[in-house]
């Protein structure tokens, strides 16, 4: 059994190692924690990893002994007494795993657990409303207009008290740098809290199978100085950016006449759909469908002419607009700023 | 060990009481029949919490529209099927002493008895269901399926009733008088299902 | 027994049984036996089929997954692939091939019994089992199967986001697999209770039993509410009832709450008959009684007891109130407990004793390895905020593989070496057995133990793809390459087996000198079991040369020999004291029939035609009339 003793022990510093080389990169890892109850959550898993560790050696450790004694019975020095060895499975099977689990139990579920809970309703200075739909993200900012998707930003440095719901299946909120996540269910409230420490962006995917675009369910946490985050929830609150030009307006003409203003929502036009996001600020976001691709000219092109080809099983059908239209429309949704 | 007993073999009133005698444990059929019970118990358990539950979480119920139950009925129906554990019992006791006659007539009258009330019971759900849907509302969603549920315990009962009725035409034989005491038990756990089910569907009238 | 016969008389009371007990020959008599080994061995092949199919789904979700952005699959292809490989592994390979095939084949061997209490019943279930398989696969044939995953949460699982047959094909089949799966441990509880050989006192009755025993019960009462919330299921999908609709007054958390308080008990359900099987592995290769046979037997039915108080924490992130959260988290600490008492029973007994480490052995070690490693992951989800972190991500697909496929089967691939002597009567290639066991473990590790630190850098389980820049690629390609080597273990194992069956060297009786009474009667078993009913006076009934001298001389002596019919003693249940004789059924064409009966029903159920469905209920019905007509037998 050496064998495979070695070869876990190998296995297991290096997993040890590579845990931490990966805490550095990757901008989903729960080993980067961006806020207390991040950090809170990954030292309980370093404490648990180090526990478990013992608990593992140990144990293979007793294998080993196992071995190197398989032509002798007994323990070594304590021998064969059935009392005895009754009494280490009590100890090893009962009285460590109790203590230890108590300890578990009293740190992780009371102490850590309250770092990650949402905040008392009354004690917060804002609140935010996410919708999960198949599959994007829909962000609304109670007591302003602002409607947004898939970028969710908040001012660094401040607690808020992120209210998570459905419009259709269970999605569940996940930026694991800043927070544990939350299950978005029909028919229910639920609220997490989002705090980042310092200004940056944050990754977050919807962690519960939610149909065959899970996978593109991806959203962004901007947290930014707050100055930058009043300006622009202002210009996100604000109706859309009139045409400035002929080419513009007949943009947002063909948008409106066209199947887009079915589905989706620009401020200030006739376009009212709630099937899909609202593109009111789309120009402002940095990318589409659920950060499956960048928001630039070619691959918004693209997503309108065939977004089954980028996201198959998506909600949007391929529109089919003429030239000029198309690149009418393009331009327009570029400027919508 | 010379005193084999081969029990299913034994018919007849002085084999069967003997081997009720000799026998030390309940035999393999009355523990199947136990089993049987409590995975069917669990079962309308599991449907009746799920009454509860949708319950609590309603802010009204029965839901707008839907009137309470009425009460008086079904109470008494279910009083009248509970008295049928008494003759169910006494088959059983009849069996342990191998008389036939007995068991068949004690059958047939809680048979009767069980398929009146399953007839009354049927035609208060159709009235119900002219009254609200199982389609339209989780109310009537629960409701229904749990009155079908135990429905179909109480129809079960009867095919087994009729089962060793025609077992017992040809006699008693140990076999038919184990296959007796389980059906009585097994219409025990319908008749205290009975309660459960019958006082959680009035529940809101109570 | 047969081959330490030696005077004529004994002779004489073996060609008898050997009369009594004959079994029908060729396909019929296949279809029709209730001979509990020879369903054993239709559990096992037909379990080693949906094995195969669950891993080559298994080998396909890798291979999508083997780099960023791969097509293999389409997206919904993907969806129907997992759903799929997790329906199939748990109860359409797992369950069966631990409780329907090694249940099986072994209890009643080792309680001295000649066969299940219920042996028609017993016929009943397989080809229930068999059914229900067949038609879930159905579903997959004709290009409609489940993808909501396996616990089939709705409303996804609702006639509105899921259109096609694919779910009915799932609640339906999974009703008819429960119904088959019920029985069976009804059965199981009986048999062990009450036809146990005279003088197996429950103290005496041999670990192996025990597991089974705690797993009947957990089945018995896990599976009624895991019928009941796919009742409701197909009640809202096929006639638009509300049960799990929120617009209505339903709440898709009570699917949840349902499925959970089955799919719990279920994780234990798994797991036991792998426990049940290590320790009958570990006394006969270390040469020792187990270390703390109470504490163990204890054990193993607590787990399954307080396997029902936990279910919730597989919802540590649906928004249940802290109380709640707070309850499920200990309750789920303090099932830890038994599960410590078993790990370090086995590896106290392992030190202790003198291990002679050869494949059935080895593979024991590597379940304790594994289910060390799960188990330890596990204890970390019932830290509620880790839970709630890692939960939905590899970090899970990573401690339940190590527990299912680590801990549950490891232990079912030992016992196939194990036992392969006893059932084919030969033995298998040893060399061949350690190579193919490395290679498995070698496989098993490649491709799990890489997850835990997937789920840590944030990948979601079940995503068709990735995206290049998270760095997840590298462990992703890892698991593929690792999955590879672990079919090659497995087909490695088949190669063994399959050559051994007619190259393998003659096994005798008892070629491990094992310490149950399997090992007492010759390989493969005749159809009686054992010519006499053995005397037993202790867990360890092989171990015990005076009761097996005793055998020999009753058997001369024509004592508990039953040779006037089917026969079998059955016994109290506490002490086994003496009770009474019962008579077997033989081979019987009802349990097919039934069987065929309710499929035709549910497939009638599946395309709403509710008449014929209730045509086909009535055949069964009539079935069952029949199935009664002949006395005086046990069901």
């Amino acid at each position: 059994m050496t064998g495979a003793g070695r070869r876990h022990a190998v296995a297991v510093i290096l997993f040890a190692a590579l845990a931490l080389l990966a805490a550095g990169c990757g901008d989903q890892s729960t080993l980067s924690p961006h806020s207390k109850a991040s950090r809170d959550i990954a030292t309980l898993w370093w404490w648990m990893l180090g526990a478990a560790g013992v608990v593992f050696f140990g144990a293979l450790f007793l294998l080993l002994l196992g071995w190197t004694r398989r032509r002798k019975r007994g323990l070594p020095v304590f021998g064969e007494d059935e009392g005895l060895t009754t009494g280490l499975v009590v100890t090893f099977g009962i009285a460590v795993p109790v203590v230890t689990l108590i300890a578990l139990f009293v740190v992780a579920n009371f102490s850590v657990v309250s770092a990650t809970q949402a905040p008392k309703t009354a004690s917060t200075a804002m609140t935010i409303q996410v919708i999960g739909h198949q599959w994007f993200w829909e962000v609304r900012y109670p007591g302003t207009t602002a409607v947004t998707a898939n970028e969710i930003h908040i001012p660094a440095r401040t607690r808020v008290n992120v209210v998570a719901t459905t419009t259709d299946v269970i999605h569940s909120l996940w930026v694991p740098e800043l927070n544990r996540k939350i299950d978005m269910i029909p028919g229910h409230r639920n609220r997490v809290l989002l705090y980042a420490d310092r200004p940056g962006v944050y990754r977050g995917q919807c962690a519960e199978f939610c149909g065959p675009q899970h996978a593109h369910m991806s959203m962004k946490v901007f947290a930014q100085p707050p100055d930058r985050f009043r300006a622009w929830l202002r210009n996100m609150a604000a109706p859309r950016r009139a045409p400035s030009s002929p080419e513009l307006t007949r943009g947002e003409q063909v948008f409106v006449a066209s199947a887009c203003a079915s589905c989706h929502t620009i401020r200030g036009t006739s376009a009212h759909g709630e099937v899909g996001p609202d593109l009111t600020h789309l120009a402002t976001r940095t990318t589409l469908a659920a950060l499956t691709i960048p928001n630039r000219r070619g691959y918004l092109g693209g997503w309108i002419l065939d977004p089954q080809h980028i996201k198959p099983g998506a909600k949007m059908p391929a529109i089919a607009l003429g030239g000029a239209d198309f690149q009418a429309v393009l331009d327009y949704l570029q400027s919508l700023r | 060990m010379s005193a084999v007993t081969r029990s299913t073999e034994a018919s007849g009133g002085a084999e069967i009481r003997g081997v009720e005698r000799n026998r030390l444990s309940q035999p393999n059929g009355w523990w199947g029949i136990v089993l049987l019970i409590a995975t069917e118990a669990t079962l309308l358990l599991a449907i009746v919490g799920t009454y509860y539950y949708l319950r609590f979480q309603a802010t009204q119920w029965p839901p707008r529209g839907i009137a309470a139950p009425s009460v008086a009925l079904p109470l008494v129906m279910m009083g009248v099927l509970l008295l049928t554990s008494v003759p169910m019992q006494l088959a059983a006791v009849a069996t342990r002493a191998g008389r036939v006659g007995p068991t068949r007539a004690l059958i047939v009258l809680a048979m009767l008895v069980q398929a009146g009330y399953l007839a009354v019971q049927i035609i208060l759900l159709r009235n119900d269901l002219l009254d609200f849907s199982p389609a339209a509302t989780a109310y009537g969603s629960i409701y229904f399926t749990m009155i079908v549920a135990h429905h179909a315990h109480v129809a079960i009962g009867l095919l087994l009733d009729v089962g060793i009725l025609i077992r017992l035409i040809g006699g008693l034989t140990d076999y038919r008088a184990v296959g007796v005491r389980a059906i009585a038990l097994y219409w025990h756990f319908v008749n205290l299902m009975a309660i459960i089910v019958v006082l959680t569907q009035l529940s809101p009238s109570l | 027994m047969a081959t330490t016969t030696t005077t004529t008389a004994a002779r004489a009371r073996v060609d008898r049984l050997e009369r009594i007990w004959e079994e029908r020959p060729g396909l019929l008599g296949w279809l029709t036996t209730t001979d509990h080994k020879r369903i054993g061995i239709l559990y096992l092949f037909t379990s080693l089929a949906f094995f195969g199919a669950g891993g080559v789904e298994a080998l396909l979700i890798r291979t999508q997954l083997l780099g960023p952005d791969k097509t293999v699959l389409t997206p919904q292809q993907y969806d129907a692939v997992f759903t799929m490989h997790g329906v199939t592994m748990i109860f359409l390979f797992v369950i069966p091939i631990s409780i329907g095939a090694f249940g099986n084949y072994l209890l009643p061997l080792q309680i001295g019994a000649r066969d299940m209490a219920f042996p028609r019943l017993n016929a009943l279930s397989f080809w229930m089992f068999a059914a229900s398989g067949i038609f879930i696969y159905i579903g997959l044939a004709v290009g409609q199967a489940p993808s909501a995953g396996w616990f089939n949460y709705v409303p996804l699982a609702s006639k509105t986001y899921s259109p096609n047959l694919g779910i009915d094909f799932y609640a339906l089949g999974l009703i008819f697999n429960g119904i088959s799966s019920t029985v069976a441990s009804a059965n199981f509880i009986v048999t062990i209770f009450k036809l146990r050989a005279p003088g197996m006192s429950l103290n005496r009755m041999p670990l192996f039993c025990y597991a089974f025993l705690a797993v009947s019960f957990a089945l018995l009462f896990a599976l009624p509410v895991l019928s009941v919330s796919l009742i409701f299921l197909e009640l809202d999908r096929q006639l638009g009832f509300h049960f799990y609709d929120i617009a209505h007054g339903g709440d898709p958390l009570l699917w949840q709450h349902l499925f959970w308080i089955f799919g719990h008990p279920e994780v234990y359900i798994i797991i036991l008959p792998a426990f049940g099987i290590a320790t009958s592995i570990i006394p006969t290769f270390v040469r020792r009684r187990m270390v703390a046979f109470p504490l163990v037997a204890l054990a193993e039915l607590l787990v399954a007891f307080i396997g029902f108080g936990v279910w919730a924490h597989h919802m540590f992130a649906t928004g249940l109130s802290t109380a709640t959260t707070v309850y499920f988290a200990a309750a789920s600490l303090v099932i830890v407990i038994p599960s410590g008492i078993q790990l370090f029973a086995w590896i106290m007994t392992i030190v202790t004793g003198t291990p002679e480490f050869k494949t059935p052995l080895l593979w024991i070690v590597g379940f304790i390895v594994f289910f060390i490693i799960g188990g330890l992951s596990g204890i970390m989800f019932a830290a509620i905020p880790f839970d709630q972190q890692l939960t939905d991500t590899y970090f899970v697909v990573a401690h339940f593989h190590f527990v299912i496929f680590g801990a549950a089967v490891f232990p079912i691939l030992g016992g196939l070496h194990y036992w392969f002597p006893k059932v084919t009567g030969r033995m298998y290639h040893e060399g061949l057995g350690k190579v193919s066991f490395w290679l498995t473990f070698t496989g098993t590790m490649v491709t799990f133990f890489p997850m835990h630190i997937l789920g840590l850098l944030g990948m979601p389980r079940r995503n068709y793809t990735y995206p290049r820049d998270m760095g997840w690629t590298g462990f992703n390609v890892l698991e593929s390459i690792g999955s590879y080597v672990l079919a090659a273990g497995l087909v490695l194992i088949a190669v063994n087996l399959a050559m051994s069956l007619r190259r393998g060297a003659p096994a005798g009786n008892d070629p491990w000198k094992a310490p149950t009474l399997e090992w007492a009667t010759s390989s493969p078993p005749p159809p009686y079991n054992f010519a006499v009913i053995p005397a037993v006076s202790s867990p360890y009934a092989m171990w015990d040369p005076e009761d097996r001298e005793k055998d020999v001389r009753n058997l001369e002596a024509g004592v508990l020999v039953l040779e006037q019919g089917h026969e079998t003693p059955t016994s109290t249940v506490v002490d086994a004291e003496w009770d009474e004789v019962v008579e077997m059924p033989s081979d019987s064409p009802w349990p097919i029939s039934l069987a065929l009966a309710l499929s035709g029903m549910f497939a009638m159920l599946l395309l709403a035609h509710w008449v014929t469905a209730g045509v086909f209920l009535a055949f069964a019905a009539l079935v069952l009339l029949a199935w009664h007509s002949k006395e005086p037998q046990e069901a």
